[in-house]
């Protein structure tokens, strides 16, 4: 034992009065860090979200949206605790004496960690929900991939004249009572080709087209 | 050994005094307390001890730490002659260990 151990415990004593000021101080700095980090989101999600959006597959939209909502509430709940706890509210009016100063002081310190304990972890969720939301971004097309287009194949009867008529296999895009529009993929692009049902031999639906 | 409660006057001095036992701890308040006789000037003094974060010391805290060693001193509120204006504490100025007691025994 040394001098030291009793200087250790007059400061450990003197600790009382400074402990309001220590807790405002943590919680400042986790309000700044927490505004800095929601603006950032913020302005990433105006400017690149609707693009992003654009290549999402419609599950993948409704999941991101939800993920940011959540982020965004998540930053801001945890943003507004850390205002709390650095700040507070203007308290009641009361005469001000060396208890009630001291009630006072412990109360606000306490409102403060109460505050920062519950804006730590929301913070960490709404970072769960932000990192959830850009893997959905990354993986859409893995985690939803589009359900594949189903192909109507034709078979046509022949020419009056009696030549085969090649049958075509394509994306239907109308049907009407007398004719089938079928969007063909062809070397040269894209093509609808409208096949009168009275050429039709027979319809079958296919994953892919043959050939 | 002048009785319990018996206050010497002594100059104020910081002098080390080994282990000392005797002590009694209660929780007041959010604090806990450790009362005891100062083994330089006899007067009873305590000292408070609070937790880091302003709580109130529960029974559990204060078991925690029992049977710990730790520093304390005198703080028996008497005047000792030329205690320093900046000595920021208002006994003899002795200081020693003690193992902090139970509460309650």
């Amino acid at each position: 034992m040394s001098l030291a151990d009793k200087k250790w415990a007059k400061l450990a004593d003197e600790q009382q009065f400074s402990q309001l000021q220590k807790v405002h101080g943590t919680a400042a700095n986790w309000r700044t860090a927490l505004l800095a980090i929601t603006s950032l989101f913020a302005v990433v999600t105006i400017i690149k979200g609707p693009e992003k959006a654009a290549d999402l597959s419609s599950t993948g939209k409704i999941v991101v949206a939800i993920l940011v909502g959540i982020a965004f509430a998540g930053l801001l709940v945890a943003s507004g605790l850390a205002m709390y706890a650095a700040y507070g509210f203007p308290s009641r009016e009361k005469l001000l004496t060396g208890e009630t100063l001291r009630e006072w002081t412990a109360s606000e310190a306490r409102t403060a960690r109460r505050c920062l304990k519950i804006a730590a972890p929301v913070f960490f969720g709404a970072f769960v929900a932000v990192a959830g939301a850009i893997a959905v971004t990354w993986f859409d097309k893995d985690w939803f991939p589009p359900s594949p287009p189903a192909f109507l194949y034709v078979e046509r009867t022949d020419t009056p004249s009696g030549v085969a008529r090649a049958p075509i296999c394509g994306e239907l895009k109308t049907g009407t009572a007398t004719t089938l529009v079928i969007k063909v993929k062809k070397a040269t692009g894209p093509e609808e080709q409208t096949v009168p049902l009275t050429d039709v031999h027979r319809m079958a639906v296919l994953a892919e087209c043959p050939g | 050994m002048p009785p319990v409660g018996a206050h010497l006057s002594e100059e104020w001095a910081e002098v080390e005094y080994g282990l000392q036992e005797g002590f009694v701890s209660t929780i007041e308040g959010d604090e806990l307390v450790v009362h005891g006789e100062c083994p330089r000037c006899h007067a009873q003094t305590a000292w408070n001890f609070r937790t880091g974060q302003m709580d109130e010391v529960s029974k559990a805290i204060a078991d925690s730490v029992a049977a710990q060693e730790t520093t304390i001193l005198c703080a028996c509120g008497y005047t000792h002659k030329n205690r320093p204006a900046d000595a920021n504490e208002n006994g003899c100025g002795a200081y020693w260990p003690i193992k902090i007691p139970e509460v309650g025994q």
